[in-house]
């Protein structure tokens, strides 16, 4: 498997009588930030219940140096951290503070660290404010953060945000992936994002193209978002500085597309 | 159908944590057009809805809707025909389905509001069809869709009952691109086409500006601002003093003024502001 730190080999799912996956190669580097894009429906999230073995499958699909069978299932589990959309059914504790501690306890770490580790996160996600409150009371965006919070405090290899920051609005959203772009850069940490707002891929390194639960294309960031063709495809738009760009390329204002609004604003008024 | 909010005061219910949702608020949401509710977590966005719906009544004042009154104390006098001229569309449709496929889904609204067997399986069909579905989802789970397709079927379920007022909370969450199109295009036509009331809470401000005729900005249960959208997001300060991003169109054309000086016109759409540069800098 050499250094990737998840690998699928021709994969094949339905849901009934609907096929969602057809013969998919997939290969994630270990260390990597990538994002998973594609219009909804296209399988996105089925790719992230079959990494965590929730929908069945035998095919090969390997995590963390572990093929996904019964038998590694924990330890796969273990290596993933992962925030849905919807967090609701997943809390368990009366108190925000409670619920972080609940996964560190099960590691059977001591009290004090466990606080450190809690007060850590809740400030670098800034939701310290809120430890004592009950988390089915909380907003939308509120409990998105604590089960993010309590995933950072696990400090898994792999993070994996099925949609997990769709509550938060654009500029909260964009803290959020600075924060775990560091952690990225910090820590080696793996980070796999499916979301469905374009913006957001401007803070991985890579992007994963699905349709119709095929993989359409998996490349850098910059080179993926060149392919204007496979977005016009699926009826998805860029984000909006490479739209922009490509239109100012198009009148001769600028010779390449833009991923930083100061840098383009800068170039183009000297 | 207009919307009038007299002096209205909200205390949430939860005891230990009585607060005033909704603080002396006072409003009229006039008939046929877009309004748009922006404003920060906790600001009382989603109880306004709620009011509208009579989901909860108010501690104090009145809310008028059409020709029903809702306060403290007062009944209506037929809450099922007053429901059924308003449509609330939530945040999480997950949690409304608890039927098997959507065919029965969007049925129960329909029996819900008495509508007459025989017009039924058109009502169905052409709701679906109308936010984008085909006949192939009829028979499937909602609980199996993606959240795009289910935010749809919630769409289609309020609309098939026709109501007179479409309430939407953060209909854009969970929506890809095309969905999103699909979605202002709808609103359009219900708007221009139907008559239809629509007020819309969201901070998706590139949505929300493509969309509405005009917008309230909420804080503390209060409107801290409105106006029509140029007057909102073009001050800059206005709404980023709640950490609410405008839309990227007009961040672009403050931040040009900004950091060069140079003005460019505010627009609806990339395109003309694309010319726009290209005029300025030729």
């Amino acid at each position: 498997m050499g250094d990737n730190i998840i690998s699928i080999k021709n994969l094949s799912f339905s849901y009934g009588e609907k096929p969602i996956y057809k013969e998919l190669d997939l290969e994630i580097k270990k260390g990597s930030f990538v994002t998973i894009i594609g219009p909804s429906g296209s399988g996105k999230s089925t790719l992230i219940r079959l990494l965590l073995g929730l929908e069945k499958t035998k095919d090969y699909i390997n995590i963390n140096g572990y093929n996904l069978n019964e038998a590694n299932l924990k330890k796969i589990r273990q290596s993933m951290g992962v925030v849905f959309q919807s967090v609701d059914n997943q809390f368990v504790a009366e108190t925000v503070m409670d619920e972080i501690a609940f996964s560190l306890e099960n590691l059977s770490i001591e009290k004090k660290a466990i606080r450190k580790k809690i007060l850590d996160v809740s400030n670098l996600l800034g939701i310290n404010d809120i430890l004592e409150e009950e988390p089915h009371n909380l907003s939308a965006e509120n409990k998105q953060l604590v089960a993010l919070a309590s995933v950072l405090a696990l400090e898994p290899p792999i993070i994996i945000l099925d949609s997990g920051l769709s509550k938060l609005d654009s500029l909260q959203r964009s803290k959020i992936l600075t924060i775990l772009r560091n952690l990225h850069i910090t820590k080696n940490t793996t980070i796999i994002h499916v979301t469905n707002d374009i913006e957001d891929v401007l803070f991985g390194d890579e992007i994963i193209f699905i349709n119709n639960g095929r993989l359409i294309t998996q490349g850098k960031t910059e080179i993926v978002l060149e392919r204007k063709d496979i977005f016009d495809k699926s009826h998805m738009e860029r984000p909006f500085i490479v739209e922009l760009s490509e239109r100012l390329k198009f009148y001769g204002l600028i010779d390449r597309l833009y991923y930083d609004e100061d840098k383009l604003v800068n170039d183009i008024w000297k | 159908m207009e919307i009038e909010f007299e002096n209205v005061t909200l205390v949430s219910s939860n005891v230990n944590a009585r607060k005033k949702v909704i603080n002396d608020l006072s409003v009229l949401i006039r008939n046929n057009q877009i309004t748009g509710i922006i404003g920060p977590s906790g600001s009382g966005k989603t109880a306004f809805l709620e009011l509208i719906n009579a989901l909860v009544f108010p501690t104090k004042g009145q809310i008028k809707v059409g020709n029903t009154i809702i306060g403290k104390g007062k009944k209506i006098e037929d809450l099922e025909k007053f429901r059924k001229n308003i449509g609330l569309v939530y945040q999480n449709p997950e949690m409304q389905f608890f039927n098997s496929t959507v065919r029965k889904e969007i049925e129960f609204a329909l029996v819900n509001f008495n509508f007459m067997v025989s017009e039924k399986d058109k009502r169905v069909l052409d709701a679906l069809k109308m936010v984008g579905l085909n006949e192939s989802y009829l028979e499937r789970n909602p609980l199996c869709l993606s959240k795009g397709e289910q935010k749809k079927v919630s769409l289609a379920i309020t609309l098939a009952y026709n109501p007179k007022v479409i309430l939407l909370d953060e209909p854009t969450l969970g929506l890809d691109d095309e969905g999103k199109r699909e979605l202002i295009k709808l609103l359009r036509m219900m708007k221009l086409r139907y008559n239809k009331t629509i007020v819309i809470v969201s901070n998706d401000t590139d949505f929300i500006h493509q969309i509405v005729d005009y917008i309230y900005v909420f804080d503390k249960g209060e409107i801290a601002y409105h106006g029509d959208k140029y007057t909102i997001f073009s001050d800059s300060e206005i709404i980023t003093q709640f950490d609410i991003r405008p839309p990227k169109i007009i961040e672009f054309v403050n931040k040009v003024k900004q950091i060069k000086g140079v003005k460019l016109g505010y627009r609806d759409d990339i395109d003309d502001l694309a010319k726009d540069v290209y005029r300025n800098v030729k």
